[in-house]
């Protein structure tokens, strides 16, 4: 039987009403859109715009190039460090803005030897080389970094891949830092891990509540109380009825997924993998949801079926990562797909066809579905 | 009158436990049928057969000349299940739930408050279910099947936990349906709601139909003619039951009444309650 639209509209609007008024769900779903929310309060917000000061001890070729790729960029500014003040034999900056010192006598340099393997070059003897110190404000290196991607090709040019230089990275207030581009690196990576991270995280959660959970409990709810078998005795057919559950569950999930999305990372938007790994990742759970309605004959069996599920998953996960045997079992679950696409999908824009196991995860909801429509005329409403 | 509902040799199998066994009745257009059993007679189970609620083990299941669970799309249009628990979405109110099924059935939302009138329950109707009594929720159920007034109506124990005056409102609307065509399957452990309103009646036990008739046919043939007797003995109040059925125990009221002081004499008169203890095997002794 074709599915009514006037039967679906009734028993969404029905699952909707009753929703409304259970303030249990409605306040966890408020409280993972608060969580964003304060994720997206807490995120460093954009930094105000400093300048850079390019301070050399000597004049050289390489100053002379600095200062002509500067002249474009008026937040850079090259100067001798007789031009700079100086109190107590200490240099004085502008408090808010980087400086890059060259310290040494580039014209004095002997030829640079060849470098090692690593292009690096060792055997100088420390006063050979020129001591370059990278000076910010506050405590993030990721400031002076925009200035760093203007100095080091414009010194690469200069120099070839054998510039001589020893190199040290502080905090303009003068405490020390560690190593400045390892340092730089570590920080950026994990500051974009954490964002995407945490907010594939929020999303699995969100699915999981208004897909899942929800759909386990207020089925197996009516169904325990019987409101299921007066509902399959209307004129409403069990696919409309399993449908209606599938078009509400979804319209949820999807809604305060884009409300997450909207805080957290709006970018995503415009990233047509991120709506097909959440609208399969809905579907799927929802579809995991029904069956574990129909397994269990109460609410309170249908509850602990769903905790097992999530720990179960968990388990294999972990397992997976220990003994090899144990991949393919995770390989079945279609969250092995669901998760690193959702992550992909908020990081960057990957076309579909280059999506890595989105066919997998499409085949395996699509088990899922057919398993759950089964079950649920079977012995879902009984 | 033509059979609306048919069972042929119905059997249901939980494991190895049967449910019903071969069970074969008819039930007329137009009927008020009363199905007892003691309880785990299998009378619940029968009727979730005729809803298509389980699949019959073997045997043929008839309602309104289509076959059950085969057609059961085509059936359940027809029907209304009155269930012997409540149903009912806990969180709408009484109005709400009837509308909801006033939509699913397409039938105008006036109705709503025509059916809540008629199980007087108005002043409660904007009340969410769980603040409801167990009787009001029952009158709630059966408004909620009589909706769309089916051709067919199911109840389980309708006039359970319902005072009185609900009772005799419920069992005044039912009779009022049957006047009106419906066909009405009712399980009942109220005896005098089965002589009252029934027009037949089928005893079940342990799965097994044990007889089918009309009440007052029921009565006539199973009913045994007793007499109590009170006398006074050497300042003492004794009391013996005596069938007049029994030789001997004619002779021994025609004594008592002879010989004896006797204070009180009662005929005691067959109850359609006694018929069913007897048929079921719990007649008193």
């Amino acid at each position: 039987m074709i599915p009514r639209p006037r039967m679906l509209a009734i028993l969404v609007g029905r699952e909707a009403r009753r929703l409304r008024k259970n303030p249990s769900a409605l306040l966890l779903l408020g409280l993972l859109t608060a969580i964003a929310v304060l994720l997206s309060l807490s995120r460093p917000g954009p930094k105000p715009q400093m300048n850079c000061w390019v301070v050399y001890s000597e004049a050289s070729p390489w100053t002379d190039l600095l200062r002509q790729r500067a002249a474009n960029n008026p937040r850079i500014r090259v100067v001798s460090m007789a031009e700079v003040k100086s109190l107590s034999g200490f240099r004085v900056y502008p408090p808010h803005d980087c400086v890059i010192e060259l310290v040494g006598q580039v014209s004095n340099l002997p030829a640079p030897p060849e470098p090692d393997q690593n292009g690096q070059i060792e055997n100088l003897p420390h006063d050979q080389k020129i001591n370059l110190r990278f000076l910010y404000p506050g405590n993030d290196p990721n400031v002076i970094a925009p200035y760093l991607q203007w100095f080091w090709p414009a010194t690469a040019e200069h120099f070839g891949s054998t510039a001589p230089f020893a190199a040290t990275t502080l905090p303009i207030t003068g405490t020390s830092c560690g190593a400045v581009m390892e340092r730089l690196k570590q920080s950026s990576i994990t500051e974009l891990m954490t964002e995407e991270f945490i907010a594939t995280i929020l999303l699995i959660i969100v699915l999981f509540v208004t897909c899942c959970h929800l759909q386990v409990s207020f089925t197996s709810q009516d169904r325990e109380r019987g409101t299921l078998t007066a509902l399959v005795l209307t004129p409403a057919s069990t696919t409309e009825l399993l449908l209606s559950r599938y078009i509400f569950h979804l319209s949820l999930g999807w809604t305060a997924c884009a409300v997450i999305i909207g805080i957290l990372r709006p970018v995503a938007f415009a990233h047509p993998l991120f709506w097909v790994t959440t609208a399969l990742a809905s579907i799927g759970l929802v579809s995991v949801g029904t069956v574990m309605a129909a397994l269990a004959r109460t609410q309170a069996a249908a509850g602990v079926l769903s905790l097992c599920y999530m720990l179960f998953g968990g388990v294999i996960f972990y397992l997976a990562t220990k003994f090899s045997a144990f991949g393919s079992l995770k390989d079945a679950s279609f969250e092995s797909y669901s998760l690193p696409l959702l992550f992909l999908s908020l990081k960057q824009n990957l076309p579909l066809e280059k999506a890595p196991g989105l066919i997998n995860l499409a085949g395996l909801v699509a088990a899922w579905t057919v398993a759950a429509s089964w079950l649920f005329r079977q012995r879902g409403w009984r | 009158m033509s059979d609306v509902i048919v069972l042929d040799q119905l059997v249901v199998r939980f494991g190895r436990f049967v449910a019903v066994d071969r069970l074969s009745l008819s039930v007329r257009k137009g009927e008020l049928f009363g199905f007892l059993g003691p309880n785990g007679a299998g009378k619940t189970t029968t009727i979730r057969v005729l809803i298509g609620g389980r699949a019959p083990s073997s045997g043929r299941v008839e309602v309104a000349g289509l076959r059950m669970p085969q057609q059961f799309d085509r059936i359940k249009p027809l029907f209304g299940y009155v269930p012997d628990t409540e149903n009912h979405i806990e969180e709408f109110s009484g109005r709400e739930n009837l509308e909801l099924f006033a939509r699913l059935y397409g039938i105008p939302l006036s109705e709503v408050g025509r059916v809540l009138a008629k199980l007087e329950l108005s002043e409660a109707a904007n009340l969410p279910v769980r603040a409801y009594s167990k009787g009001m929720r029952r009158k709630l159920l059966i408004a909620r099947e009589i909706l769309h007034r089916p051709r067919i109506l199911y109840l389980d124990e309708p006039t359970a936990n319902l005072d009185a005056h609900s009772t005799e409102l419920v069992r005044r609307m039912l009779r009022e349906l049957v006047a009106d065509g419906t066909t009405v399957f009712i399980t009942t452990h109220d005896m005098q709601e089965v002589e009252q309103i029934c027009d037949r009646v089928a005893i079940l036990c342990r799965g097994k139909l044990v007889e089918c008739d009309t009440p007052t046919n029921f009565v006539t043939r199973h009913a045994e003619r007793k007499v109590a007797v009170q006398y006074e003995r050497s300042g003492e109040v004794l009391r013996e039951r005596l069938d007049l059925d029994a030789e001997p125990e004619r002779n021994r009221l025609a004594d008592i009444v002879r010989h004896e002081s006797c204070v009180r004499l009662h005929s005691q008169e067959f109850q359609f309650e006694d018929v069913f203890l007897k048929l079921t095997g719990q007649a008193y002794t």
